[in-house]
């Protein structure tokens, strides 16, 4: 567990703490919206800092709803990681401290991927219909944009503790070793998913398919939801004649029964974990290691039709 | 005005009488020395208080003669006792303690000592000139001045007071030269003397 | 003369015409304490007002009057500029001068200023909660302490923004806000507002709003309008007025957010250089924008109240010196009254110089007495200067 867990009730009375932006072991705080900021954060400031990243394991931090108290701790923070892309959208209604949050995202802002599933509507006869259009918000799954925000996140850290720039670039250049690798090994490993029937258990693998050329059906299924013969049928209609593989993606190991169910409906069962929150073990790296070797796995010997990236 | 001469001894009473407007008042401010001759001398005792600056002279009233005004001259913010010690308020050596001792015996022999922390103008005409007289009395004055001191006086209180300034005069050998117009009192007196005579001038100081 | 008796006299004298003394008390405590309290009052004010102008480095804005944008950022006085777009802010922000905290000073709740803003804004004017604990969602609100006491507030109550017109057809609705805090007294406009979220201020311009999920079909009608088919939300979709545990995660936002709207935007520059910078970027004429030095601002503004009010100034010591001469009169007819009382003094025995100590006297203590009060009036009127005086401008 995080230190943040006895920073909320510590911080219930920081007006009259001190410094109120110290953590309880005198550590400045960096508050982050996910785990891989939350992860990036930890990796570039060890040595000075305390992460605040507060939704539990197997929480989706994306639809997350903070306590007051919650959000009372983060507003004390030194520095707020927030992703961009609209994601976590409890940032636009709670009040978090502006000249403390950095958006990660900005520098690749324009390769944002827009959706279109929102409904147009208006709330009053003769006021404009609108839509609540959003972007893809899973940025990290595309790893040279967690690069990205890795580097970010840097930037931030190093602005606002340049005390600790060296140790900050330092710890840099080896994540962005560590991110750099794990992503010509995605690159290496999906190049197999190329031209195969890819279905997606949820809306969160945008950026991944665009990054790794991949072209997926998105579903909306949790992987504990028992598949009933719509679902058959909605997963049927995604074949596409002459395909080379069918592979299903799951968020999360799915139950016995569904992986049973996708296998006989002739797909592969592979789980891509996107990682928005802390994974129960391991870490980030560790975390899209699984992913790699769960698509190894998943993918017959053989079976690449794409052309591998070098 | 002009007086040859006027000798008042020590312990010897005057009844100073003339008609109004004779110069009798006149005559007890110059022996008190609040106004000055133009020329001649004025000594009581062995002072001539024509002599005597303006400091020296109030200093020499305050400790050595009473006075007892014909309007009473009563201070109206300060009660009959404060008006009473007003002459240790001034200045005199006496010590307070002694002044009031004085002072309340002398009210309490003049019917004014339930009032002695009342203002004058509660009191009636009769009441104000007592306490004027108490307040002349209570310095035990070498020489005690006084204008008409029984004018506004019920006999019995004017033949009270009238004998409280003849005893304390003889008791204490004071001098007490008393201007007044009532001739029933006058037989009190060691000496009358008629101011017109003793004005040598011949004439009136006021119409 | 003993002195204790001189003191004891003139002591009976004064009581003994309590109206007299305290007339002349009165009049010359007043004559001395008008022009002097006007000086003090000016003075403070002039403080109070360079103090908050100094503790603001500089502010951006629209372009108009200075002064006005001043006093709105600082005074939260009714809002005369246009308003400053959020994309103003943004790109401010982007230029990295230096801290920047928004402030959206428009709307009332009842008579109490609103101020939508950022949480820095407490941390520039030092202000602390004292109860509770600042806000933490839509809807959320820290008030005033003059505020909290004048109107029996307590965390956990609420409090409505007034609509701006009663008419508005536009289906602004006010916000019910919800009071996470009571701020320490720093006897400032600051006692008497009431500080949200920059973003809850937007719900209340009718920006940001939030609604039931649209999905569910009973709410929805099929419309056309010139962008082709929509569905039209109808009555039964619930717009908010109050934001809640259940509906907060409903609130949102439309349109492009760097057309919101903004009054001012305080620049705390994080050195002289960069300072100098956004002094220079946006002395441009060019830039929608302009850069204000409230210190300077409220140096303008001084300047004018002030001569209006050296005016008020004459206008007192021209009294106060008819006052003292009728002082004088009281005192010189007092004297007349008394010439009688005096002359028994001395023809008792009191020396000029102890009937002069008398009168004297009496003229000291009433002097005294009126200069200690003036001077009590005077240090009251110094303490209670910046409360009026933030009263008066707000």
């Amino acid at each position: 567990m995080l230190a943040s867990t006895s920073l909320i009730s510590s911080c219930e009375n920081s007006g009259n703490q001190a410094n109120p932006d110290l953590s309880p072991t005198g550590k400045p705080t960096i508050a982050a919206v996910n785990y891989p900021l939350a992860y990036f954060a930890e990796r570039l400031s060890a040595e000075f800092a305390e992460v605040l990243f507060d939704p539990s394991p197997g929480t989706d931090p994306a639809y997350w709803e903070p306590t007051d108290n919650q959000v009372s701790s983060i507003q004390q923070a030194d520095l707020i990681l927030l992703n961009g892309a609209g994601y976590a959208r409890w940032t636009s209604s709670r009040t978090i401290p502006y000249e403390a949050t950095v958006i990660t995202s900005t520098s690749f802002e324009d390769a944002f991927i827009k959706l279109q599933d929102g409904i147009r509507h208006t709330h009053q006869r003769g006021t404009a219909s609108h839509t609540h259009e959003g972007v893809a918000s899973t940025t990290w799954l595309d790893l040279m944009q967690a690069s990205a925000q890795a580097s970010s996140t840097a930037e931030a850290l190093i602005e606002q503790f340049p005390e600790h720039s060296d140790s900050v670039s330092r710890e840099l250049e080896s994540l962005l070793t560590d991110l750099g690798d794990l992503d010509r090994q995605m690159r290496t490993t999906t190049a197999a998913l190329r031209g195969a029937d890819l279905v997606v258990s949820h809306p969160v693998y945008q950026y991944w398919t665009r990054a790794y050329e991949l072209s997926a059906h998105s579903l909306h299924w949790e992987p504990t939801q028992e598949l009933g013969a719509s679902e058959m049928s909605e997963l049927a209609a995604t074949r596409t004649e002459g395909a080379s593989a069918r592979y299903f993606i799951w968020e999360t190991q799915p139950s016995q029964e569904n992986l049973d169910k996708i296998k006989i409906a002739g797909f592969i069962n592979i789980v891509v974990n996107p990682c928005g929150g802390r994974p129960r073990n391991g870490d980030f790296l560790k975390v899209m290691r699984e992913n790699i070797s769960s698509l190894n796995q998943g993918i017959p010997q053989g079976a690449s039709t794409g052309a591998v990236e070098p | 005005m002009l007086i040859p001469e006027f000798r008042c001894e020590a312990g010897q009473t005057i009844a100073l009488v003339g008609p109004s407007g004779c110069g009798k008042s006149t005559f007890l401010n110059l022996i008190a020395g609040i106004i000055r001759p133009s020329t001649g001398s004025i000594f009581i005792d062995e002072t001539d208080v024509t002599t005597l600056k303006r400091s020296a002279s109030a200093a020499f009233r305050l400790s050595r003669i009473g006075l007892i005004f014909q309007e009473f001259e009563l201070i109206e913010h300060l009660s009959v006792g404060d008006n009473i010690l007003l002459p240790y308020h001034l200045g005199t050596d006496t010590t307070r303690s002694v002044i009031e001792k004085r002072g309340r015996d002398l009210a309490s022999h003049l019917g004014i000592l339930p009032y002695w922390d009342t203002l004058p103008s509660a009191l009636s005409h009769g009441e104000r000139q007592r306490a004027a007289i108490a307040r002349a009395l209570s310095t035990r004055p070498r020489l005690l001045l006084a204008d008409e001191p029984t004018g506004n006086l019920d006999p019995e209180n004017k033949r009270k007071a009238l004998d409280l300034m003849h005893l304390t005069a003889k008791e204490h050998d004071q001098g007490l030269l008393v201007v007044t117009h009532d001739l029933e009192l006058i037989d009190s007196f060691d000496t009358i003397i008629h101011f017109e005579e003793l004005n040598q001038s011949g004439k009136q100081l006021m119409p | 003369m003993r002195s204790s008796s001189i003191v004891y006299l003139s002591w009976k004298a004064l009581r003994y015409r309590p109206l007299r003394s305290l007339l002349l008390i009165g009049t010359i405590a007043l004559t001395l304490y008008f022009p002097r309290a006007l000086q003090e009052f000016i003075n403070r004010s002039e403080e109070v007002l360079s103090a908050r102008a100094r503790s603001t480095p500089l502010l951006i804005g629209p372009r108009g009057s200075s002064i006005d944008l001043t006093l709105n950022a600082l005074y939260f006085t009714s809002q005369e500029l246009p308003a400053l777009r959020y994309s103003s802010y943004e790109a401010l922000s982007q230029k990295n001068y230096g801290k920047t905290i928004p402030i959206y000073s428009r709307f009332l709740a009842g008579q109490s200023p609103l101020v939508g803003t950022s949480l820095a804004y407490f941390k520039l004017r030092g202000l602390t909660v004292s109860t509770g604990r600042t806000m933490t969602r839509l809807g959320d609100c820290v008030i005033g302490a003059n505020l909290a006491q004048n109107e029996n507030l307590q965390p956990g109550d609420t409090i409505t923004s007034s609509p701006e017109n009663i008419f508005d057809l536009a289906g602004v609705y006010p916000l019910r806000m919800r009071i996470t805090g009571i701020l320490a007294p720093n006897r400032t406009p600051d006692d008497d507002a009431i500080f949200v979220d920059l973003k809850s201020a937007w719900i209340i311009e009718g920006l940001a709003h939030g609604h039931e999920e649209l999905s569910r079909s009973e709410t929805l009608e099929l419309q056309r309008d010139s962008k082709g088919e929509f569905l039209r939300a109808n009555a039964s979709v619930i717009e908010f007025n109050e934001v809640t545990d259940t509906n907060v995660g409903d609130f949102h936002f439309h349109g492009d957010r760097g057309n919101y709207p903004l009054s001012s935007v305080i620049l705390v520059p994080h050195n002289q250089k960069q300072r100098a910078l956004a002094l220079a970027h946006y002395g441009d004429p060019v830039t929608a924008e302009q850069i204000v030095i409230p210190a300077v601002a409220v140096e303008q503004l001084a300047k004018t109240l002030f001569a209006t009010q050296r005016l008020a100034f004459t206008a007192f010591t021209l009294l106060g010196i008819a006052a003292l001469a009728l002082a004088l009169m009281v005192f010189l007819l007092s004297f007349r009254l008394r010439e009688r009382e005096m002359l028994t003094y001395s023809k008792i025995g009191a020396t000029g110089r102890a009937v002069a100590c008398l009168q004297g006297l009496e003229v000291l203590v009433i002097i005294a007495a009126a200069t200690i009060l003036a001077q009590a009036g005077i240090v009251l009127t110094r303490s209670a200067a910046q409360d009026i005086f933030t009263r008066l401008i707000s």
